[in-house]
């Protein structure tokens, strides 16, 4: 009998372990083909952008560059502004950003720590803030900004994306206000520190990964911004990067692809790093609420 | 020396810390929301100083304007079709990469990689992939035999929102893993543990465990996506302008096309109320059927 | 150092009051106990006394001076908080240190003032670590050393001991009370613990649903309690509790032992009962039991020392006894009050 017994024992084992194998290959090959049709574009961006030009109009794409060349990045420095484009999108991208985070922080640490009727209210109506769609809001920014002269400013384009970086930072950063402790800043306020100090000395130190991640993601937005710079600006000298590029689209006759994709890497090269920068924070953050005070 | 009592030094603080961010959003949310309800009904001009009302004009125009229906139709296929995709497709993928394997990070960081980069750069790479000369797509799709000719990706009417919804879905559908995911990782490993060890099969597993879990998520994520598709602007206009023959031209392009290219204000915003309003009952519907899958469970 | 006084202190929360006329004058080095259930509003009344919650009535006195009005940090008191709040980002150093920076000390006196609390506490070596790198009894001294530095006029600690484990309890009590007579503060002890009450207050003010109960020496509290409140809630097992009718009778189960044990003394109540059960505990062995006539059928409990030979088996019936001078009386009612022997009363 333990003989039959040991036959059936190493038989099931043997399935077992095929049907786990076969599991995994399967599980693989799908990460596999997903991983690759996912990012097969940026990376025929990003290998593209590295062709010469002469490659582009062959008939027969290649998969690499045959002569790695970095024409085309300096094609787009020398033949457009695209220089000047860069710098608009950081002043305004970083414009917003802080903005948003010193009123936004303030305004969120208000929120987390006060409960007065008002406050709920006014919560909730930031919340509202991002179910209106920009096209609706547009309209009336845009005679706002005709009548106040700030036509075709880069100052408008800052307020403006305010509207969306604002809500943002509001809404994120009181839960991960709400996650520090009172008990901090009130043993802080025992110990000789008026409210301020409490909250500089040991709110802000303990936020700072979420002022951070906030940060980021203003950034990003207003980086990516295109319709209220299309709206909003015009002369060339205050284009920002999403308008310069999108008004080459159209025109790829005068503007090569391969600078138009030199272009489009270097636009997205600010966005990735910033990624890498809080990836860790950015499922933690949103799912467990940051920092335990000790 | 005294100082104010605790309760009102307390309101003053909160009051001031709040002042600007109410004062901003008040400015640049709530005022242009009012201002445009204004706007739809009165006929303002771009450049003109007069802007008579007109009360409800704008709307019924706007009802018997052929693009406008046309513009409907538009927005709801844009919708459900890049929404239903995303979901299927972003549940799918997010089921893949819970589990642990060798190189899930780079798998992750590959798959959250389209959501993060601008939109006019995803615009710009798809346009030259999908180029009916240049493009990598046509090339491909001739070599294998699946054409016989280059394929009109954007240039012909009849395929143009099909190419617009695979672009889209591309560019946010990593939104839904992200969502998904983090429920996903927040089940408590022990009741599939439970599971198994009372025999239950991975479908099984999938369907009495994960899909429960999942439910308020999902459906709350369809929600967002479908909120924030219905009111995207940038993406379909960079990539078609809403043509070819308006057959990619949703409601956001077409108010955006009112308001910026033939300057009827007072019109666009008529548009653009109804678009919210359409969206409204849009999310009632979304609401009450959500109330039902809960009841259910 | 200085006194506290509190005087006919109130806070209400909307409607409901979460502490009601409180009156309590704790004297200069004393070490007072604040002790009663969860709810029972001495958390409340400490943050009230640090200035976190303003009274609705009432004054809050340090040192002679009337202090209701002002913010915590002109208060000079300290507070303790039950996780110890240590700045997590901040050394162990910095978090000593924080009380003088904020107040722009130079850096050398500081030095030496946060030096000199560190070596009072001896947790000098670990001055550079985080708070995270500390266990829960080095983070208590830390939080300790961070009140002492700024010489405060009152000591306020909320449950300093409810998050050490059963064992450091025991010891981190003597070095609360050997640092506390070493400093000559003056301090409030928050506690929901009735032993370590007892164990170290000069006196305890017992407290439930935001009033006092009573406030004596932890002999007063427990060998004549004001009610039935206190009665049951300091000692452990708690008072025995019999309803007469007109009033209620109490004994502690210490005092309940069995009748021989008394010998030929004279002023002795009986205690009938049955016995339900015994727990062997080592030191001791209480016994479950039914009071049988002439009293009202209650359950009791009496606790016998081991050093007491005694057999007995459940469901015998055991005659103890009581002497009267180990008897309370408490009227009739929910919390009675404690009241002199009645005319009622059995004998015997």
């Amino acid at each position: 009998m333990s003989k039959s017994h040991s036959t059936s024992d190493h038989y099931l084992v043997a399935v077992t372990r095929l049907n786990e194998f076969s599991r995994t290959l399967t599980h693989a090959l799908l990460v596999l083909v997903i991983c690759t049709v996912v990012g097969f574009p940026l990376f025929w961006m990003v290998a593209s952008s590295f062709k010469p030009p002469s490659e582009f109009y062959s008939t027969v794409p290649t998969f690499f560059p045959n002569v790695w060349s970095l024409e085309n990045y300096r094609m787009l420095f020398s033949q457009t502004s695209f220089a000047s484009y860069f710098l608009n999108s950081l002043i305004v991208a970083v414009g917003a950003t802080s903005l948003s985070l010193v009123i936004g922080g303030l305004g969120a640490y208000a929120l987390s720590r006060f409960h007065f009727r008002v406050v709920r209210i006014f919560s909730q109506l930031t919340l509202l803030g991002y179910m209106l769609p920009e096209v609706l809001i547009v309209i009336p920014l845009y005679m706002y900004v005709l009548k106040l002269g700030l036509a075709d400013t880069l100052l408008s384009l800052i307020i403006s994306n305010m509207a969306f970086t604002l809500p943002l930072t509001l809404w994120y950063m009181r839960a991960y206000f709400n996650a520090i402790p009172i008990t901090l800043e009130e043993s802080a306020m025992v110990e000789g520190c008026t409210r301020l100090q409490a909250f500089w000395r040991v709110v802000v130190p303990l936020a700072l990964p979420g002022l951070v991640s906030t940060g980021v993601f203003a950034f990003n937005h207003a980086w990516n911004e295109f319709l209220f710079a299309l709206v909003f600006t015009s002369s060339e000298r205050n284009k920002v990067l999403t308008m310069g590029l999108a008004t080459w689209i159209g025109q790829d006759a005068i503007f090569s692809w391969g600078m138009l994709l030199s272009a489009a890497v270097l636009v997205t090269i600010p966005v990735m790093l910033f990624y890498l920068l809080v990836q860790k924070q950015l499922v933690v953050g949103l799912t467990s609420g940051g920092t335990k005070g000790e | 020396m005294r100082n104010l009592t605790s309760e009102t030094e307390n309101r003053a603080i909160a009051a001031l810390a709040l002042l600007p961010s109410f004062v901003i959003l008040l400015v640049l949310v709530a005022l242009p929301t009012f201002s445009v309800a204004l706007y739809s009904l009165q006929d303002v001009q771009m450049g003109e100083a007069s802007h008579p009302f007109v009360g409800l004009e704008n709307f019924q125009w706007a009802l018997s304007y052929a693009p406008f229906w046309n513009a409907l139709t538009n927005t709801l296929v844009w919708v459900f079709g890049s929404v239903g995709i995303e979901m299927v497709v972003g549940v799918f993928i997010a089921l893949l990469l819970n589990k642990n394997f060798v190189g899930r990070g780079i798998a992750r960081a590959i798959v959250f990689a389209p959501y993060l980069i601008p939109t006019v750069v995803a615009v710009l790479v798809w346009r030259y992939m999908f180029h009916d000369v240049l493009g990598v797509v046509n090339y491909f799709l001739l070599k294998a035999g699946w054409i016989n000719e280059p394929v009109n990706w954007l240039s012909s009417p009849k395929i143009a929102m099909m190419t617009v919804i695979i672009v889209g879905v591309w560019k946010f559908f990593p939104f839904v893993v992200l969502a998904i995911l983090g429920v996903l990782q927040a089940i408590p490993q022990d009741q599939y543990e439970a599971a198994k060890i009372d025999g239950a099969s991975e479908w099984q597993q999938f369907w009495r465990i994960t899909l429960p879990h999942l439910m308020p998520i999902f459906l709350l994520t369809t929600l967002l996506r479908s909120i924030w598709t219905f009111h995207k602007f940038d993406i379909i206009y960079l990539l078609t302008g809403g043509g070819p023959v308006g057959s990619t031209t949703t409601l956001p392009v077409l108010v955006y096309q009112k308001a910026f290219a033939d300057f009827e204000i007072g019109r666009a915003s008529a548009l653009a109320f109804i678009t919210a309003f359409l969206l409204t009952i849009l999310l009632l519907i979304y609401f009450y059927l959500s109330k039902r899958v809960e009841a259910r469970q | 150092m200085a006194d506290l006084e509190l005087k006919e202190i109130s806070k209400q929360f909307d409607q409901q009051f979460a502490v009601r006329d409180i009156n309590l004058h704790v004297q200069n080095g004393e070490l007072v106990v604040l002790l009663g259930p969860s709810g029972c509003g001495k958390s409340t009344l400490m943050r009230l006394i640090a200035g976190l919650e303003t009274p609705t009535h009432g004054q809050v006195l340090i040192g002679g001076q009337d202090k209701t009005a002002l913010r915590p940090k002109d208060r000079n008191v300290a507070l303790v908080f039950q996780s110890y709040a240590l700045y997590p980002h901040l050394s162990i150093y910095e978090n000593i240190a924080f009380p003088l920076r904020v107040r722009g000390m130079p850096d050398k006196a500081l030095d030496e003032k946060v030096l000199w609390a560190a070596r009072l506490l001896d947790i000098e070596r670990l001055l550079q670590r985080k708070p995270r790198q500390t266990s829960g009894g080095e983070r208590q001294r830390t939080a300790l050393a961070r009140s002492l530095v700024r010489d405060p006029a009152v000591f306020l600690l909320d449950e300093p001991l409810s998050n050490l484990d059963a064992k450091m309890r025991h010891a981190a009590r003597e070095e609360l009370r050997s640092f506390q007579h070493q400093v000559k503060a003056t301090w409030i002890h928050v506690t929901h613990d009735q032993t370590e009450a007892m164990g170290l207050g000069d006196r305890i003010v017992v407290m439930d649903k935001g009033q006092v109960r009573q406030i004596g020496t932890p002999t007063e509290i427990y060998q004549h309690p004001a009610d039935t409140f206190v009665a049951t809630f300091v000692g452990s097992p708690p008072m025995n509790l019999i309803e007469m009718g007109d009033h209620i009778l109490g004994f502690r189960p210490e005092s309940c032992l069995p009748r021989a044990y008394f010998e030929n003394e004279s002023d002795l109540f009986k205690i009938c009962f049955q016995l339900q059960r015994a727990e062997y505990l080592g030191n001791e062995t209480l016994l479950y039991a039914l009071t049988q006539a002439p009293l009202n059928t209650t359950k009791m409990i009496a606790r016998i020392p081991s050093t007491l030979r005694l057999d007995v088996h459940p469901g015998d019936l055991c005659e103890f006894a009581v002497r009267s001078s180990d008897l309370r009386f408490f009227s009739a009612g929910e919390d009675g009050v404690k009241i002199d022997r009645p005319a009622s009363a059995l004998r015997g």
